[in-house]
């Protein structure tokens, strides 16, 4: 496999399509960095209102759940993206054989062109609340990747998938909201009941605090996170095999 | 290069039962080639291969053309088979694939070179070198949406082609309708014919600008009907066609080979379109056996015993490993205790001798004696013999495997009609492994196993009766011999008597009749005889062999002859020799004899 031919097809596809996608639109690349912020500003109002920060130390709540809505975003981009930009690009993938690699460069060049507009969203949420600078930020470089990763492992297994059924196409945005309630993103996870087990046994609240407290300089807990990456670091192996042979068989049924 | 070998590709006409399948494909879930509802083979069994630099041609209906090209460019894969191409392979396709409207020419043409593998720099020089040939650089920052389709499409299909490939594909891609490019495709086209691998998809073999060195036909059901030169598909085209137009579908075969064996004398040319009769009636059978799950019956035989050592079972073990079917499956039916012929082929067998009575058996082989021994169809005699095992043995479906496929395949071979060596391609022979093999007590320890009859390559004249008594006569002073004549009379072959004191007649009867014979020659040091019947037994099971014959011209003994010098040398664990009596004395036999064992 030429890494370098993996790379360039997968830059170009993405240029691609995004160039095209934001030309439909009047108000273009606007949209990119607006998007973000309509989902999560409504989610900080209604948390701040209802004192979902109350036990939050040495950070403000707005900064503590864009941090963690942001994080979460990410680990969402990766798994929606490799389906969603495939379907896209399905005619090209239908009659031209190509490295099928490409496809995973091409969706990760979408999920860190939002990732670039998440990051200069947080610089200004910290100069705006006056976030200091922790040593810990530069693990959050870590952690970022590894969030990455582990949405990729769900989303290479569902993307060759949606060649036959769009059920986790429609499915995967309902989800979401699941996702994002049953995480501790908008709240700290209580210290008993029904939620605080599920927020233990979810392994994306390790996923998502950990580099959460590395970026705004608070303690955590540094096993869980290694331990749930290298499960899905595992998965992700495995789903590059089953990708690479699921989207052969896939390819057929293109329509 | 590339390689298909025993591909099978199956498609749906329902686009939901589709999905269903890839799904369960997707997780492993589904049976390789097991045909659901709506299913059907756009390939079977099919295996072809193309040398570096050689061209094909490939007509055929459309989703079995559509199938190779997609199979060659690995953008789909088969369901069972391999597909091997070296190198990278390209689909040439005139469709402007990958184009949005507001990409600019230059855009789009780069981007097309580097999905058809340029790397940045080659991609932007051939995107500029496109544009420059076609005269429409000032289009270059133009975009998509402003240009007309017609030019967009034009330069798509030559930049498919520009860039460089190690095999080309062109399905359906080769008449050029714009006569303005015509000289630059040819140009190019030459190119690529004189240096590259190509393999042209076309719906008739006629109208093409060019001539490939190869040609394949291949039929509805996605089988190779003819593969070789290109010179030659247009004639085997015309023959087959009007083959088809005199006897019918080619589906129906056992009834339309008869009429169509009866003509060939007529018409010699029809010669090409038996061997493709013959590669369709071998594929069909393979294509129906492979994936197969349930119960096989092989059989039941009741003709010569020779044909079946060095035919019917040699057929079935191909059959078998071709089609990977799991030998747990196979039940072989046959008669007179043949069971040890049938071990290594594996699965269970059942004697014939064992749900008949002996007077029954013996009126129903008589009877085939005297209608022709071979079995050329499924009898009436035989279908309730079938019912009564499959009852016995409580089995309700189950494939059949009938002696008369073997036989109406072979047919054309023995009539000398096509090549013996394509009997090769039907057969595997490996020498016979016998599992019980029981030493007869009254027999001596030493002994020459001796067994004549009377054939076409050795008939039934007094010279050979003379030379006969003469032999063993002297033959039984030197050393011990057994003769395997046993009284009971199974196919046409009628023995020469001879008395000897070692013999099998009073201990023999059907049901152990082909065993003993086995034994028999299994605990041989030499075996004399003629070159026939259960005579062949012996070079399989590795002992030495010396066949007499007095007539090279006669009968199959010519093809199944050939068919044994043939095989490889090392085949045969001992020697293995012919002699030609015509000219000869008894004493030069026995001379001969003594050679081979030494004495």
């Amino acid at each position: 496999m030429k890494w370098h031919s993996i790379f360039n097809i997968g830059w170009l596809l993405f240029k691609r399509d995004f160039q095209y996608r934001y030309r439909l639109t009047y108000f273009g690349y606007t949209w990119a960095f607006v998007r973000p912020l309509l989902s999560v500003v409504p989610l900080i109002l209604v948390g701040k209102q209802f004192n979902f920060g109350a036990n939050i130390q040495g950070v403000s709540y707005e900064v503590f759940s864009f941090v963690g809505f942001i994080l979460f975003q990410v680990f969402f981009d990766s798994i929606l993206m490799p389906q969603w930009f495939i379907r896209r690009i399905r005619k090209i993938v239908k009659d031209i054989a190509f490295p099928h690699a490409a496809i995973i460069w091409g969706s990760c060049c979408y999920i860190l062109f939002n990732l670039a507009i998440y990051i200069v969203e947080l610089a200004l949420l910290f100069v705006l609340f006056k976030v200091p600078l922790h040593p810990s930020m530069v693990l959050a470089l870590l952690g970022i990747p590894a969030i990455l990763i582990s949405g990729l492992s769900i989303g290479i297994i569902i993307a060759p998938i949606t060649f036959i059924y769009l059920d986790f196409r429609y499915g995967l945005p309902i989800v979401t909201g699941l996702l994002l309630w049953i995480t501790p993103i908008l709240y700290i996870s209580p210290e008993k009941g029904l939620l605080h087990t599920i927020n233990k046994f979810n392994p994306l609240t390790y996923l998502i605090n950990v580099p959460r407290a590395w970026l705004i300089g608070i303690a955590s807990d540094t096993q869980l996170f290694i331990l749930c990456f290298s499960i899905f670091a595992g998965m992700f192996l495995l789903g590059m095999k089953f990708y690479h042979r699921a989207m052969s068989i896939a390819i057929d049924r293109i329509v | 290069m590339i390689v298909f070998e025993n591909v099978f590709k199956i498609d749906c006409t329902d686009i939901d039962i589709a999905r269903e399948q890839a799904m369960r494909r997707l997780f492993f879930l589904s049976g390789k080639n097991r045909l659901r509802d709506h299913e059907f083979y756009a390939l079977q069994n099919l295996s072809f291969s193309l040398a570096k630099g050689e061209s094909l041609l490939i007509t055929g209906p459309e989703d079995v053309r559509r199938a190779i090209a997609r199979l060659i460019c690995g953008l789909t894969r088969p369901n069972s088979g391999s597909v091997e191409v070296s190198g990278s392979a390209r689909l040439v396709s005139s469709s402007a694939v990958g184009v949005t409207p507001f990409m600019t020419l230059q855009a789009y043409l780069y981007l097309i070179s580097t999905l058809l593998g340029s790397d940045r720099r080659s991609a932007s020089e051939t995107a500029r070198n496109i544009m420059h040939a076609f005269a429409v650089e000032n289009l270059a920052t133009a975009k998509i949406a402003d240009i007309s389709r017609d030019i967009i499409k034009k330069l798509a299909f030559y930049t498919s082609i520009f860039v460089d490939s190690d095999v080309y594909v062109f399905n359906e891609a080769l008449k050029i309708k714009d006569p303005e490019s015509a000289e630059l495709f040819q140009k190019r086209l030459d190119e690529i014919l004189r240096t590259r691998t190509v393999v042209i998809l076309e719906e008739t073999l006629t109208g093409l600008p060019l001539q490939p060195v190869k040609a394949m036909m291949v039929d509805a059901q996605g089988t190779s009907l003819y593969l070789g030169s290109y010179e030659s598909a247009a004639k085997f085209h015309t023959n087959l066609s009007s083959w088809q137009e005199t006897y019918g579908n080619v589906g129906d075969l056992s009834s339309s080979l008869k009429q169509h064996l009866a003509q060939y004398k007529k018409n010699p040319e029809g010669k090409e379109g038996t061997e493709i009769i013959v590669k369709k009636i071998a594929t069909d059978e393979l294509g129906k056996l492979t994936g197969n799950t349930g119960p096989v019956i092989a059989g039941p035989y009741l003709s010569d015993a020779g044909m079946e050592l060095i035919y019917w079972i040699p057929f079935l073990r191909w059959l078998l490993e071709s089609s990977r079917l799991d030998k747990h499956n196979l039940i072989a039916i046959s008669r007179c205790g043949a069971e040890q012929w049938y071990c290594e082929l594996g699965g269970k067998y059942i004697d014939i001798c064992d749900v008949m009575e002996p007077e029954e058996f013996a009126s129903m082989i008589n009877l085939r004696i005297a209608e022709g021994i071979k079995q050329f169809s499924v009898t009436e005699t035989e279908t309730r013999l079938l019912s009564k095992i499959t009852a016995k043995i409580d089995i309700r479906d189950y494939h059949l495997i009938h002696p008369s496929l073997m036989y109406n395949l072979f047919t054309p071979v023995w009539k000398r009609h096509i090549p013996a060596e394509i009997i090769k391609d039907y057969t595997i022979y490996t020498p016979l492994q016998l599992k019980n093999n029981r030493r007869i007590d009254r027999l001596p320890d030493d002994y020459i196993a001796v067994k004549f009859n009377f054939c076409p390559q050795f008939p039934d004249t007094p010279q050979n009766r003379v030379f006969l008594e003469d032999l063993l006569t002297e033959l039984s002073r030197q050393y011990p011999i057994v003769s395997l004549n046993t009284g009971l009379q199974v196919d046409r072959h009628t023995d020469f008597e001879f008395a000897s004191e070692n013999n099998l007649k009073d201990m023999t009867n059907f049901r152990n009749l082909l065993e003993l014979q086995t034994n028999v020659i299994a605990g041989a040091r030499l075996f004399v005889g003629t070159h026939s019947s259960i005579s062949y037994l012996a070079p399989l099971l590795g002992r030495k062999t010396l066949y007499i014959y007095s007539e090279t011209n006669s009968g199959i003994f010519p093809v199944s002859f050939q068919l044994f010098n043939s095989l490889p040398s090392d085949f045969f664990r001992d020697s293995f020799s012919t002699l030609n009596i015509s000219d000869l004395k008894p004493i030069d036999l026995l001379e001969e004899i003594k050679k081979i064992l030494k004495i």
